[in-house]
């Protein structure tokens, strides 16, 4: 029955690619950013896709169990109050470069917003650094997961296989396009599911009152924050979301929105979307210290397929399954395009100078996400388990990358040698906390619940700043091209001035 | 009223430090109240962000002038994914 859920769900999504290609162009445009064309809907519903990886069903849950509910205010309100903002004061501005000046990557506006080719290549190296134990997690998580839902039936290979060809099949057929459109049946899928479950598994256990009221007797602890989470932690916990500010895939989904206005509707749902996947996931990880105590370490990950196990029938078990799946590929297919249209734009055209034709740079594009997909699976069976505790390190370093974007759009003072600075000090020290307390579970500094990423973050702003303002500020030509408004000029004046001057 | 919404954002972003229910073990609507508060925070969240959408930092009709300036941007825009 599971295998059979699952399989329709795989076709379902390889049958999204195959239309979402009928209406393709050959254009580098097209194949990487939808032609710049996808609407509000579509965007918000790939964008939280994108952002929400299985952890939102699976982890929030087993992370609920372990620590109890404070876990939904140190991530998921977290998530909700900060990813908007970041879309609202980040995403539309970088929108608005991007269609300007026609960029396709992430590294394509740095490059050009600091002038230095050898800057965009130091970042793009870090980017993608930063981007393969995400790909790794994706990959194994869904193996492993399939392994235990079918209790060893499927193995761990066979499912990561699974996982790899689906996505490669969608993603190479469809491009952006094929992304977003299953994106959106994947982010549905996964939403609907994990309120489904949440409601079968409670009404089973007698409602939510008497599931909270069981767990009050036995640990009484979960149902407050209490140690579990200190103050520190809370406050400093809030900037690891800012990480959706400088994730490639993300960025790549702002520059594909239609218009400014497309932007409205995900920044307006978005909280509501983060609530709809977290109370539940939340409320089923509490509930289980009632039903199945004992779970520890990473087997508590597993406490939400044991509910099911007990309180669902096997149809629920397979729905879940295919949720699981829905909120993994979700997040690997945008991170595996980005990066295909990194080496794509950022490599072959932008380091080696390479002229690559429309049609060129679409080959390109699906070769590289067979490549990195091959790549990622091949890694996936040489690592272990104790790769997922890179996820927090990846979010780490993506959020303590936010400054530049920041300074880039708003600050015309910002220079080259600033952002370089800014880089060097992420880098120095992103590698100084890992290698001290890189296999040290929910390490803070100095054991005082302040995250890493709050001083890597800070060294950043501070490098950024003093070594921008030792240095000769950019050119007031180079400036005109992102700040026409602030050249003494109202901004559709600037705009019309800078269009007949290119002209 | 941008200012006053940008200030109620700044407000979320205080509050979702609620140390005065650290240790609170009461229920509203039927949920802890560690839970239930952060609950709300997002769906004042998503308020707030209800308001601020209409002072987007582009006006759509200047952003719609920047994107002229890209050649291949209108021209290989297409009718997908909308």
């Amino acid at each position: 029955m599971i295998l059979a859920i699952l399989g329709l769900y795989l076709c379902a999504l390889l049958a999204i690619g195959f239309a979402s290609r009928r209406m393709a162009s050959s254009t580098g445009e097209d194949f990487f950013l939808a032609g710049r064309g996808i609407g509000s809907f579509v965007l918000l519903m790939t964008l939280f896709g994108t952002h929400m990886t299985a952890f939102s069903l699976l982890g929030a849950s087993g992370e609920a169990y372990r620590v109890g509910i404070g876990v939904f205010g140190l991530m998921a309100s977290a998530s909700a109050l900060v990813a908007p903002a970041v879309f609202y004061f980040l995403g539309v501005r970088l929108w608005a470069l991007g269609k300007r000046h026609g960029y396709i990557t992430q590294v394509q506006f740095f490059r050009d917003r600091y002038g230095s080719k050898s800057f965009g290549l130091a970042l793009f190296v870090v980017l993608v650094i930063l981007l393969i134990p995400y790909l790794l997690i994706g990959v194994k998580g869904g193996g492993i997961t399939l392994e235990q839902i079918t209790e060893g039936a499927v193995p761990e290979w066979a499912g990561s296989l699974i996982i790899v060809a689906v996505v490669m099949s969608y993603v190479s057929f469809g491009g952006l396009r094929g992304t977003s459109w299953a994106n959106t049946f994947q982010t549905l899928v996964f939403i609907t599911l994990g309120a489904l479950a949440a409601v079968v598994i409670l009404r089973s256990m007698g409602g939510v009152e008497t599931a909270l009221d069981r767990v009050a007797a036995q640990s009484p602890e979960l149902l407050v924050r209490g140690e579990a989470i200190p103050p520190l932690k809370m406050l400093t916990y809030l900037l690891i979301p800012l990480s959706v500010g400088m994730f490639p895939h993300i960025f790549q989904h702002w520059l594909s929105a239609q218009s400014a206005r497309t932007f409205r509707l995900p920044m307006v749902a978005y909280p509501l979307c983060i609530a709809a996947v977290w109370v539940p996931s939340v409320l089923l990880g509490v509930a289980g210290t009632a039903d199945v105590p004992g779970l520890e370490g990473s087997a508590a990950n597993g406490v939400l397929v044991r509910m099911i196990g007990l309180h669902a029938p096997e149809l629920l078990a397979g729905l879940l399954t295919a949720g699981v799946f829905a909120a993994i590929m979700s997040s690997l297919d945008s991170q595996v395009l980005s990066m295909s249209s990194l080496f794509t734009h950022d490599v072959l055209r932008g380091t080696f100078g390479m002229d690559l034709s429309p049609a060129k740079q679409v080959l390109s594009g699906r070769l590289f996400v067979v490549l990195i997909l091959a790549v990622t699976y091949g890694l996936s069976l040489a690592s272990d388990p104790s790769l997922f505790r890179l996820g927090v390190w990846s979010f780490t370093g993506f959020a303590s990358l936010v400054p530049l974007a920041l300074a880039a759009v708003y600050w015309r003072r910002s220079t080259l040698a600033g952002a370089w600075a800014a880089l060097l000090t992420v880098i120095a020290l992103w590698l100084y906390f890992f290698t001290q307390a890189g296999d040290i579970p929910g390490y803070s500094v100095g054991g005082t619940g302040v995250m890493p990423v709050a001083v890597i973050f800070a060294a950043a702003v501070v490098a950024l700043v003093v070594v921008s303002l030792m240095t000769r500020p950019p050119s007031e030509d180079r400036l005109g091209r992102f700040f026409p408004e602030s050249a003494g000029l109202g901004s559709s004046e600037a705009h019309r001035i800078s269009r007949q001057e290119g002209s | 009223m941008k200012s006053v919404l940008l200030v109620c954002l700044a407000l979320l972003f205080v509050v979702h430090n609620d140390l005065w229910w650290w240790t609170d073990s009461s229920r509203w609507f039927g949920l802890p109240v560690g839970l239930a508060f952060h609950l709300l925070i997002c769906f004042a969240a998503a308020l707030v962000f209800w308001g601020l959408t209409r002072y987007l930092p582009y006006d759509p009709q200047d952003v719609a002038e920047v994107g002229d300036l890209h050649p291949d941007a209108s021209a290989a825009r297409s009718e997908g994914g909308r």
